[in-house]
Order: C-alpha cells, then sequence, then structure tokens
C-alpha cells in the first residue's frame, strides 16, 4: 500500500462522496498530513515498540463497492444485541446503521450535514487532534464523522452501548469516527464494544474524540474483542474543561496487532482523570497500549492503573507518559503499570514516562513485570486447588483489579469469563 | 513569656482563630483543650510561624518582642519549640545529624562556640535514657519507620536538648499508651521550671494528670471559651465539650 | 513562596574550580582528518594495530550521525573546530618520576585539592592525572607494582603492555557503538589503563583526575579497567575545567570488564565548568561508560555525583553476561541554572540469575533539565533475572524540569522488574520541621537535599562522599524557589 495509492483513494473518495466544500479542505489537510508522515515506524520514539512500517506492503480497500449482506448470521446475532439495549447504537464499517439514543441527544453526520458543520470550528475539531498520522488517516477517509451531543444537564445513567463492527471483509480497512460532546453539567455513561463478524485480515482504524465541557462527567468502557487476524488500531482523545471528569477503562482481548493510544488534555482546573486497562495477549499476538496524560492548568489529577499480561508468543507494550506544563501548581499524577508474563516466549515492554516542568507537583510512577507468584501458586496447591486452576484464580486476582472498576456485574462476569477462557486455551 | 492579642487568622478566606487572646507568664503551664477543627494546632503552628496562615490582625509577643515579622527559625532561636502533631518524616537525614545541627543553631546564635561531637553524645546520652530512646536511634533518619510513640519521644528528646523557653506540645500525648505517655510527661517535667513556660495543646485530661498545669483554657471556633485551673480539664473530659459551648 | 529567594541564592553557584594553568601547550590546529589522527598515533609512538583501529573508527564515524533522541537542546557543534590534541610541552621528555612533573602542574592539583604527593599518600590513594589529553602523573607505580596491579597512562600501556590492549580495547564499547564513542575511538589522546591480577584485592583506591585546560580543545579519554578473575578493585574518576565562554567538548569512554568473581567498584564525582548562571560556556559532557560483567560471580558498581557540565549525556551500563554477576547505578544528578542531563544506565541481562539495583536522584534547579534515561533488558537466556530500580526526582523552583524515562523489555518469564519514580518539589512541611528547630532555610535545604541523595552517597568511598555532599551544597547556592 504505497502512499500513491492511499493519495489516489483520497481523490477518488473525494470527489465522489464528500458533497460539502469545507469538509474536503479538512479532509485534504488530513490527508496531507498522514502522506508527510507516512506509516508510524519504530523510528517514530512513540511507535518503538511497535512498528507499522509493514503497512506499505499490505493493500487495503477503504471503500468496498458492496455493502454487506445483511442477513448473514453474524450480522443478525449482532443486530439483535443492539436492539436488545435500551440504548444502543451500531457502526458497521465505520457507518451508522442503528441509532437508539436517550432524548435529546442528537447524532450528525458532520459530512454530510452543511448546517451543523459550518457553526462548529472543523479545523481545531478534527484536524488539531491529529497526534500521529493514523488519525489523520482516519480524519482523510472515515466515509462519517459522528457528532454526538449530550445537551447541558442531562444526566444519563444507563449506559449507551456502541457496537462498532467490522464486516471483516478481507483486506477491508474501516474507519469509525465519533466525536462526543459533552456539554456543562452533563453526565454520561458509555460502553464501546469493538467486534468483527469475519476473522479476514481486515483492519480498523477507529478515532473516538471526547470535548467535555464544564462540570461535566464521562465515563467510557471500551471493549476490544476483534477476531484474531485483524488489525486494530485507534485513538481515544479527550479534552478537559474546568471541573471535569473521565473514566476511561479499556480492555483488550481481540486482534492480532493492537495499537490503543489514549490522550487525555486537563485543560482547565479541577479536572480529573482516571485510566484503567487491562490486556491479555496470547499467541501471535501484540498489544500496544500508548497513553498521554497533559496537565495544561492547576489543580488537576490523574491515576492509571495499568494491567497487562502476555502469554505464549504474546507481545504487550504499555508506553505511558504523565506531562505537566509549566507553572502549574498542584497537580499530582500516579500511574502504576503492572505486567505478567506466562509463558517462555512471551514479551513485556513498558515504558512508564513523567515529564514535569513544574515544582509544585506530586507524580509517582510504579512499574513490575513478573511471573505469577511462586509461594501463592504453592498456598494454593497446598490448599488441594490443581496448578492450572490455581493459575487462573490469581491471573483473575490480577485482572479484577481492572474490572472490578466497571460499573456493570454482568460485565464485569462476562469479562472475568472471558478472561478465564482465553486463558485456558 | 507569651502574650496573644486579638489574633485573627484565616486559611483561604476561612477564619480559624478568632480574635484569640492569651497570655503566658513566665514558668507557667497552659492546657489547651477543644473539640476537633477548634483551632489548636492553628494556634501552635501560627506562633511557631508556618507558612499558609494569614495573620488578619492581632499580635503576637516573646518577651516582648513581636514574632510575626520574624522567619521559623527565628522565632526557634528567640526560644520557640513547637512539638509537632505529626512528626516529619525526613528520609537520608540521621537523628544525631538533625540534632546537632539544630543544636549548633542555637549556639551560634547565642556567639557561643559550636559542640564538638563528644560533648554532644555526653549531653544526649542522659536525655535519651530519660526518654528511653535506644542509641541506634541516632544513626536512624528522622522519624522514619518510627512508631507514633517513638516519634512523640524523639520530639520531647530535641525540646530537652534545645532547651527553649516556651515549649509548645501539640497533642504530643495522642497514640501514645500509658507507659510511653508516663516517659513523655516525665520528660516535660524534667524541663519544667520557674522561668520556662509550656503550653499543651491536648484532647484528654490523662496528660494533665501527669504534668499538672496551672491553667486550663478551651477553645472552640477559634476563641477561648473559658478558662480554669486543672478542675476544668476534669469536668470537661467527664461532661464532653457540649457543655462549655 | 517564602523560600524562593534563599533557592535562588543557592543556586548562584561560584565554580571554584574556574582558573586556567599558564603552562607552555603544545596543541595541534582545529580540525578532524586523517591526517590529524596519524599525526596524533605518531605523536604517541603507536604500534600498526592502534593506528588502524583510530582509522576505521575514523571512517565509522563519518558516516555517522549525531544522535538527537536525547531530551537536550545545544549549540550544533562544528568537529572542525575543535583541536583534537593539546598537551603540556615537556611532554617529550615526560616526567618519570614526581619531582619531574612541573611544578605548576602540581601547583594546579593543589588548587583542586589533589596534592599528589602528601595527601594521596595519606589517604592511600593512588592518582593519575589526565591534563587536558595527556597522563602527567602517577602517583604509587611501586606499592601497586607490588601487588602486580598495572596502574598506568593508557599511551604507557600502549607500549607495555600492547597485547592486554589489543584483547581488551573495545570489547566492551566497540568503535561504532554510538558517535560519540566512534569520534572517542579515533582521537582518543590518554586515559588511564588498570589490569588487577588474578586473586589480587587492589591495595588502594585507585583515582584519576580529568583537567581540561588548553582552549578550544576536547578531551578524548580513554580509560579500560580489567578485573581478572577474584580481583577487587575501586576507582574514583574526578574531573574540573576553567571558566571560559565557549562551549568545550569531553567526549570520553570507559570500559570495564570484569572476569570470573571479579568486581569493579567506579565512582565519578563530575564537577566539570556547568556555565556561568546565564548558561554561557560549560562542558559538553558526552561519555560513554560501560562495564562488561563477563565471568560469572563478577559485579560491576556505578556511582557518580554529577554536578558539573552544560551538557551531560552519560549512560554508565552494565552487560551482566556471566552467571550471578550483579549490575549497579547510583547516581546523583544536579542541574542548576541552565545546566541540562540527560542520564541514566542500561542494564542489559544475559546470564542466569543476573541482578541490578539502579537508584537514581536527580535535582533540578533554575532552568536545569534533569532527565532520567534508563534501560532495563532481560534477555530470554536470563532466567530468574532480577531488577530494582528506584528514581526519584526534586524540582526546586518553577522554571526547570525532571523528566523519566524508563525503557523496561522483558523476554524471560521468570525475570523481576521493580521500577518506582517519584518526582515532587521539596517538602514545606519538612522544611517548616527544620527551621522550627532553628535551622536557617539554606541549610534546611541542604539538609534535606542531602538526605534525599544518601542512599547514592553511602555508595562513595568515605573521601569522596564528603565531597560529594559539598559539592552539592556548593552547586544548590541560590537553587531554592
Amino acid at each position: 500500500m504505497t502512499l500513491n495509492y492511499i493519495e489516489n483513494i483520497f481523490k477518488e473518495e473525494a470527489n465522489k462522496n464528500i458533497p460539502l466544500e469545507n469538509i474536503k479542505n479538512i479532509k485534504q489537510k488530513a490527508i496531507n498530513n498522514f502522506l508527510d508522515q507516512g506509516f508510524p515506524t519504530r523510528k517514530n520514539e512513540k511507535w518503538k515498540y511497535t512498528d507499522l512500517g509493514f503497512l506499505n506492503n499490505r493493500k487495503f480497500i477503504f471503500n468496498p463497492a458492496t455493502t454487506e449482506d445483511f442477513t448473514r448470521n453474524e450480522l443478525k446475532e449482532l443486530n439483535e444485541k443492539v436492539h436488545s439495549k435500551k440504548f444502543g447504537v451500531m457502526l458497521l464499517d465505520g457507518k451508522l446503521t442503528y441509532s437508539n439514543l436517550p432524548k435529546d441527544i442528537n447524532v450528525q453526520n458532520i459530512s454530510e450535514n452543511s448546517t451543523f458543520a459550518n457553526n462548529l470550528d472543523l479545523d481545531k475539531i478534527i484536524n488539531k487532534i491529529d497526534d500521529h498520522s493514523l488519525t489523520s488517516l482516519n480524519s482523510a477517509l472515515s466515509p462519517e464523522i459522528l457528532h454526538f451531543n449530550i445537551p447541558k444537564n442531562k444526566n444519563i445513567n444507563d449506559p449507551i452501548y456502541f457496537y462498532i463492527a467490522s464486516s471483516g471483509i478481507n483486506n477491508y480497512c474501516q474507519q469509525p469516527r465519533m466525536i462526543l460532546n459533552c456539554e456543562e453539567n452533563s453526565v454520561v455513561n458509555l460502553i464501546f464494544r469493538y467486534v468483527s463478524l469475519k476473522n479476514e485480515s481486515a483492519w480498523t482504524n477507529s478515532v473516538l474524540q471526547v470535548n467535555q465541557r464544564e462540570n461535566s462527567i464521562c465515563k467510557l468502557l471500551r471493549i476490544q474483542e476483534q477476531k484474531l487476524n485483524h488489525i486494530h488500531t485507534d485513538s481515544i482523545n479527550a479534552q478537559l474543561e474546568k471541573n471535569t471528569s473521565i473514566k476511561i477503562i479499556n480492555i483488550d482481548l481481540g486482534g492480532n496487532l493492537v495499537r490503543n493510544n489514549t490522550k487525555v488534555n486537563l485543560n482547565d482546573s479541577e479536572s480529573k482523570c482516571n485510566i484503567f486497562a487491562a490486556f491479555l495477549s496470547g499467541a501471535n499476538q501484540h498489544i500496544d497500549y500508548h497513553i498521554d496524560v497533559n496537565h495544561n492548568a492547576k489543580n488537576t489529577s490523574s491515576s492509571q492503573e495499568i494491567r497487562g499480561i502476555a502469554n505464549y508468543k504474546g507481545v504487550g507494550v504499555i508506553d505511558s507518559k504523565v506531562r505537566v506544563d509549566q507553572n502549574i501548581n498542584k497537580a499530582t499524577a500516579n500511574q502504576s503499570i503492572n505486567n505478567l508474563l506466562l509463558s517462555k516466549e512471551s514479551e513485556i515492554y513498558t515504558k512508564p514516562e513523567l515529564e514535569i516542568y513544574s515544582d509544585d507537583v506530586s507524580c509517582s510512577h510504579g512499574a513490575t513485570i513478573g511471573e505469577l507468584d511462586d509461594d501463592l501458586l504453592f498456598y494454593l496447591q497446598s490448599r488441594g486447588i490443581d496448578k492450572k486452576q490455581a493459575q487462573s484464580i490469581l491471573v483473575n486476582a490480577f485482572i479484577n483489579k481492572i474490572i472490578n472498576m466497571i460499573d456493570f456485574p454482568s460485565i464485569r462476569e462476562y469479562l472475568t469469563d472471558s478472561f478465564s477462557t482465553l486463558l485456558s486455551k | 513569656m507569651i502574650e496573644i492579642k486579638n489574633l485573627t487568622v484565616t486559611v483561604n478566606n476561612k477564619k480559624i482563630l478568632d480574635k484569640l487572646n492569651l497570655t503566658v507568664g513566665n514558668g507557667e503551664i497552659h492546657a489547651i483543650m477543644g473539640p476537633n477543627g477548634s483551632g489548636k494546632s492553628t494556634l501552635g503552628q501560627v506562633i511557631a510561624g508556618k507558612d499558609g496562615y494569614e495573620v488578619a490582625s492581632g499580635s503576637i509577643k516573646l518577651e516582648g518582642k513581636n514574632l510575626l515579622s520574624l522567619t521559623p527559625e527565628e522565632r526557634s532561636l528567640a526560644g520557640i519549640f513547637l512539638g509537632f502533631q505529626y512528626p516529619i518524616e525526613i528520609p537520608g537525614v540521621n537523628n544525631a545529624y538533625l540534632l546537632k545541627a539544630a543544636l549548633n543553631a542555637q549556639r551560634v546564635s547565642r556567639n557561643e562556640k559550636e559542640i564538638d561531637a563528644f560533648d554532644f553524645m555526653t549531653l544526649i546520652k542522659d536525655k535519651m535514657k530519660l526518654m528511653q530512646i535506644p542509641e541506634t536511634f541516632l544513626s536512624r533518619s528522622v522519624n522514619e519507620g518510627f512508631s507514633g510513640g517513638e516519634k512523640k519521644r524523639n520530639e520531647i528528646l530535641q525540646m530537652l536538648i534545645l532547651q527553649p523557653k516556651l515549649c509548645i506540645l501539640d497533642e504530643t500525648d495522642s497514640g501514645l499508651d500509658v507507659d510511653a505517655l508516663k516517659v513523655v510527661s516525665s520528660g516535660i517535667k524534667s524541663i519544667s521550671n520557674n522561668k520556662r513556660s509550656i503550653i499543651l495543646i491536648t484532647h484528654y485530661e490523662r496528660l494533665l494528670k501527669l504534668v499538672e498545669p496551672d491553667f486550663v483554657h478551651v477553645l472552640s471556633d477559634g476563641k477561648i471559651v473559658k478558662s480554669g485551673n486543672k478542675d476544668l480539664a476534669h469536668e470537661l473530659d467527664a461532661k464532653g465539650y457540649d457543655w462549655v459551648k | 513562596m517564602a523560600n524562593n529567594k534563599v533557592i535562588e541564592n543557592i543556586v548562584e553557584n561560584k565554580y571554584k574550580h574556574g582558573f586556567v594553568t599558564d603552562i607552555e601547550q603544545e596543541q595541534f590546529d582545529p580540525g578532524l582528518d586523517e591526517d590529524v589522527i596519524i599525526r596524533i598515533s605518531k605523536r604517541k609512538g603507536e604500534p600498526e594495530f592502534l593506528k588502524n583501529w583510530r582509522l576505521k573508527a575514523f571512517s565509522q564515524w563519518r558516516n555517522m550521525k549525531e544522535p538527537s533522541w536525547q531530551h537536550l537542546k545545544y549549540h550544533p557543534i562544528n568537529y572542525q573546530d575543535i583541536s583534537y590534541f593539546a598537551a603540556p610541552k615537556n611532554q617529550k621528555d615526560a616526567p618519570k618520576s614526581l619531582d619531574e612533573v612541573d611544578p605548576k602542574l602540581l601547583e594546579t592539583y593543589d588548587k583542586l585539592g589533589i596534592p599528589l604527593h602528601e595527601r594521596a599518600r595519606l589517604a592511600g590513594v593512588a592518582v593519575d592525572a589526565v591534563f587536558d589529553s595527556v597522563s602527567v602523573a602517577t602517583t604509587f607505580k611501586e606499592k601497586l607494582s607490588e601487588a602486580g596491579v598495572i596502574f598506568c597512562p593508557f599511551s604507557d600501556a600502549v607500549k607495555k603492555y600492547p597485547e592486554k590492549i589489543e584483547q581488551y580495547l573495545g570489547s566492551v564499547v566497540p568503535q561504532r557503538d554510538n558517535f560519540f564513542a566512534a569520534l572517542n575511538s579515533a582521537v582518543f589522546s590518554d586515559g588511564s589503563f588498570v589490569y588487577i591480577p588474578k586473586g589480587v584485592r587492589c591495595p588502594m583506591e585507585l583515582s584519576t583526575y580529568f583537567r581540561i585546560n588548553a582552549n578550544n580543545t576536547g578531551q578524548f579519554e580513554r580509560t579500560l579497567i580489567i578485573a581478572d578473575e577474584d580481583s577487587h578493585v575501586s576507582y574514583l574518576e574526578g574531573c574540573t575545567a576553567p571558566m571560559r565562554d565557549e562551549n568545550q567538548l569531553h567526549a570520553a569512554v570507559v570500559e570495564l570488564v570484569a572476569l570470573d568473581n571479579a568486581e569493579i567498584k567506579y565512582s565519578t564525582v563530575q564537577n566539570w565548568y556547568p556555565g556561568d548562571e546565564n548558561g554561557i560556556g560549560g562542558i559538553y559532557n558526552f561519555v560513554t561508560k560501560r562495564g562488561d560483567c563477563r565471568g560469572k560471580n563478577s559485579k560491576i558498581s556505578w556511582t557518580q555525583v554529577e554536578t558539573g557540565s552544560a551538557i551531560t549525556w552519560k549512560y554508565p551500563s552494565c552487560v551482566l553476561r556471566g552467571e550471578n554477576s550483579i549490575g549497579e547505578f547510583y547516581s546523583v544528578a544536579l542541574t542548576n541554572n541552565y545546566q541540562q542531563a540527560d542520564t541514566g544506565t542500561k542494564m542489559i541481562h544475559i546470564g542466569k540469575n543476573t541482578s541490578s539495583t539502579i537508584i537514581s536522584k536527580g535535582i533540578s534547579a533554575g532552568f536545569g533539565e534533569n532527565s532520567y534515561r534508563g534501560l532495563v533488558k532481560v534477555l530470554p537466556t536470563a532466567n530468574n533475572a532480577r531488577n530494582y530500580t528506584q528514581c526519584d526526582s526534586l524540582l526546586l523552583g518553577n522554571k526547570c524540569s525532571a523528566n523519566t524515562f524508563p525503557y523496561i523489555e522483558a523476554k524471560n518469564n521468570s525475570s523481576k522488574i521493580e521500577h518506582e519514580a517519584s518526582t515532587s518539589k521539596i517538602s514545606e512541611d519538612q522544611l517548616f520541621y527544620c527551621r522550627q528547630r532553628g535551622l536557617s532555610e539554606e541549610d534546611s535545604v541542604n539538609l534535606i537535599v542531602n538526605g534525599f541523595c544518601k542512599d547514592v552517597f553511602k555508595k562513595l568511598p568515605m573521601e569522596f562522599a564528603v565531597e560529594a555532599q559539598n559539592l552539592l551544597n556548593v552547586s544548590l547556592e541560590g537553587a531554592i524557589g
């Protein structure tokens, strides 16, 4: 997939499918940005452990000629699932196919709604977040830019489920793009589930943006369980205003090559973020978490609790950076990263970084890599539990620290089972 | 010894001490009691000069000398000692070093020669025995890994060595078992004389049974709402603070 | 903040080693090409293999790029503006004993606080002093040679023990290891060579003082220490330079080899001229230091106190090849004014049951930038490898920065790696506590900062520990902010 190839695709798409001139301009900027940088390689420090240079030698389709056959069983099942939720949204191959949202919450496709688009600072909303070339690629080629607005004072307790599905057509790259705007005093609870319908070799390149206005609260749970032949790259980008909080939980079980970028900017005082994440990287999987938390205002706080497991020939990467800008008083940040290596061939790379330019801070991080505690294993075995089960108990205990942060018992249970099943394979 | 007049102190615009008046004469022992949040600890820290408190009005004078314009170390050298409620840990700095540095700072300010290592050891040995502090403690870091009781005994040891004019002991009795309380109180009694003044900030009567105060004050909402003799402490213990409000 | 002023006062440190010694120098014209390298080699009467080794390094260096990944900003270095050789003039008939050493030089060392005869003798420290790029005197030769220890200028070793040089030179830090190591391999002029024979415990601490004196010169010393089986050595290194407005380059290479059951303890107090309070001048210190724990049960321990230099770029590392070998890194790095430091270590675990410990204390003041960069790498062969890392940063003032960039790579599931780090300003409560006991704010800060560094200082040999503590206090002058 040469850059030329992508440029040509863009030209075709832009002429055919983008009706709005200002969107066209934004997308042009984005594609230029992508073409300047190309696919990220290990020469870029942020991609040191995940080199996407191989994409140059692969060919992906960005807009398949035919839509998927909706009668397919997998899809039917998925549709039923989404419909059964009180609030649910479904995206298939980056396009909105279903939405049942709480009252007053509306969704707009910026690419098609000119009056709506004209009221937005598109350059800022879309292009300013392009911190690596894959978000630019998404900006340029995503078929729909979906803008969800949570209005002022709206407090939604029931979770909204987003099913982001890849049809899994061979060599197809889907690029979902969602922007979430949380207005003043709103409270929202979102669950994103990334799935794929077929196990062909496909690529999901997703971008989710969260803009939080004053006093808003956002809880975001992302569960990625795509098929094992899939490449999954996604970016969560959150911008927080005064007195806001965001809680992000990332769970990654699927995918062949997975890269999650989570970036939170604490842009005003009293904003805080809590990030939790857990992955299990099994045979031949490669899962990479890249987290950036930027303290850009005083009295901001952040915490991170991340747990990675690598099994068989799995590779796990956690690269997390906290940055405190100059003249930021009273910033507190904690990072805790723990990794388990379960087999001889598994590998873990971790890099907890602090970049501090203010003195009135309290920042700390801790990172560990190890195997299961022999003493604990022995203890359990001495109580008559066989080794395999003892291991599973300990791994569960390890992962529960993250799973217990999820508000919904049924999901907790589901994930605990999923981890166990994958581990017993 | 110390004269506090109309002292009003705020933190973030919140009033903690409200036109407080207190006079402690030479050789007197005063107890300041009061419920949590009444401003007891603030009073001790403001006298010692901690940052972060806004003195809105009033004055504090030690032997006629205005304290408010002085830095914490100048107040210390003028004779004020604060026994901290929560003595802080200072990793990597050993106890002997801090004690000696503090003692020498006092001596230098009095134009005396710095004490040599031998004299210093002789000086502190007896006092350590009195406070039941083992010698190994000297090479440990300040307060690091100390139990609550050890920290408090260490505070008293520092006081015994620095021989201040005015001792303010902020809840030095809290978190001590009966034996440790006895050790601490004997330390306090050993330093008490007709010149040195002591302010005991406490919740409970039990310390005051061992170190008898001349006066007892009740602090509530930043004011002294009642003063009396040691019987007041007894009454408070029996009836609680609501009784004086 | 009440303590701003005091920290400022503490930071305004006067560099006390900033004098220039006026002695006749022989100095090459600035510039670097093959001819210069051949001249250096010839000037030093080197054997053919070494000349070729240098030339090979030079051709590699020419194809390499200056690294840019580090968290440092500095003016580009023009490698053609540097003189690659400077030596006191009468070097040709090199001093055979201390009495023959130029008295002015001896005076310099006195000023530096390294009296070559008396104090060294009293302290039982053998000193090799490298002035600009040339080793001028090594004390205690006799006593050392009784024990079979070789401790001599590198250029002497080239003549006397060429087989050892050929065997070990570049075996830990290959010529093309990195840009600065390649440059050093091409142009190094002198340094120290140490060989501790089998079963020998070196009877005294060995010590080298490095001094840059001449103008426009780069200093490129090369140190090679080999501890043969069951031997033990403790080596100290100190450095100073005159105050000059222009930046001077220092690009040294240190190679350590520890064979079975051998132990090398390498301590550095680096106090190169840091530049003035506006960031003018100062040494660019780009140094490659690496130890190879080649033998089983071997141990290499690096302790460094880095208070000088405008730019510090160094990562003393351990390659833990031998089974049960141990690597240690203890570091205090202080940046004040406009100093920048990007320093840390690499621990490469290859052998079984290898273990490493990293303790790093960074202190930033003024506009200083201080980065810890470390790599802990456990290869698949390193069963039961252990690492413990702790890096703490202290910020004094709100114009400075402290960064932590640890890379942790584990490819063996029986390894255990723990990493802890913290960044904070000096605690107000600790300051108040000390001041309540009558200590001045400045003394309180010094006390607390020294306490912060205690875990590292206690690893230094006694004499150095006191020096390091004083150095820290001087370097901190004016630093509270």
